[in-house]
């Protein structure tokens, strides 16, 4: 939960995929609305499996959603 | 703002309520406030029919479509069940050194019955539950 450690492309993608809404994309991964709100924002990181799941439904790998910063 | 965390600041308001009525029943106000009392009273079973109200009413609205709790739900819950148990913890041992100290080296200490141990470990147990959810809005605010 350390704040901006995970950069994330998260809404580019969504607007890369026939403008999905974060209600849609939390839908689709079985979180609320304000955790991907969270997440597009750096406030909160996601569980691995979490992540995976959002990977998957852009149908990229990890690393094109979530890139670590040291 | 989710579910969990209306949730969280109903849970807190009815929980101040629950406070503040447990003290001016228990306690009372000096009698120069004698008239304050009554409405602080009134405005107290307010505040806790508003946030049960509330409570009720979003548990009736159920968006089938919308998670009820998901996994930062559940890692801001636990950052706030871990502060309120820090809290009683230190709280308990505070009493139970209190009675200790009275029992051993017959200090007088401020719990000087049965009814006041009552009193503080009742206001204890409903501050951690205010702990709780004060951690909890602070998280869901900050992250």
């Amino acid at each position: 939960m350390k704040d901006k450690k995970v950069a994330n492309n998260i809404r580019t993608l969504r607007f890369q995929n026939g403008e999905m809404t974060q209600a849609e994309l939390a839908e689709k991964v079985g979180v609320t609305r304000q955790t991907i709100n969270a997440l597009e924002a750096a406030k909160y990181s996601p569980s691995l499996e979490l992540a995976f799941k959002i990977a998957h439904v852009f149908g990229v790998g990890l690393e094109e959603v979530f890139q670590y910063q040291d | 703002m989710s579910k969990q965390e209306i949730y969280a600041w109903t849970s807190l308001l009815s929980s101040i309520a629950i406070l503040g009525f447990y003290g001016l029943t228990m306690f009372g106000l000096p009698s120069e406030w004698a008239a304050i009392e009554n409405q602080l009273s009134s405005v107290l079973f307010k505040i806790f029919l508003f946030a049960l109200i509330v409570e009720v009413g979003i548990g009736i609205l159920k968006n089938k479509h919308e998670v009820e709790k998901d996994e930062r739900d559940e890692k801001i819950a636990g950052k706030g069940f871990k502060n309120a148990y820090y809290f009683l913890a230190i709280a308990v041992s505070f009493v139970l050194f209190q009675v200790i100290m009275d029992n051993i080296f017959s200090y007088a200490p401020f719990i000087y019955s049965t009814l006041s141990l009552i009193h503080l470990l009742v206001v204890t147990l409903v501050l951690s539950s205010i702990v709780n959810r004060t951690t909890q809005i602070y998280f869901y605010r900050k992250m």
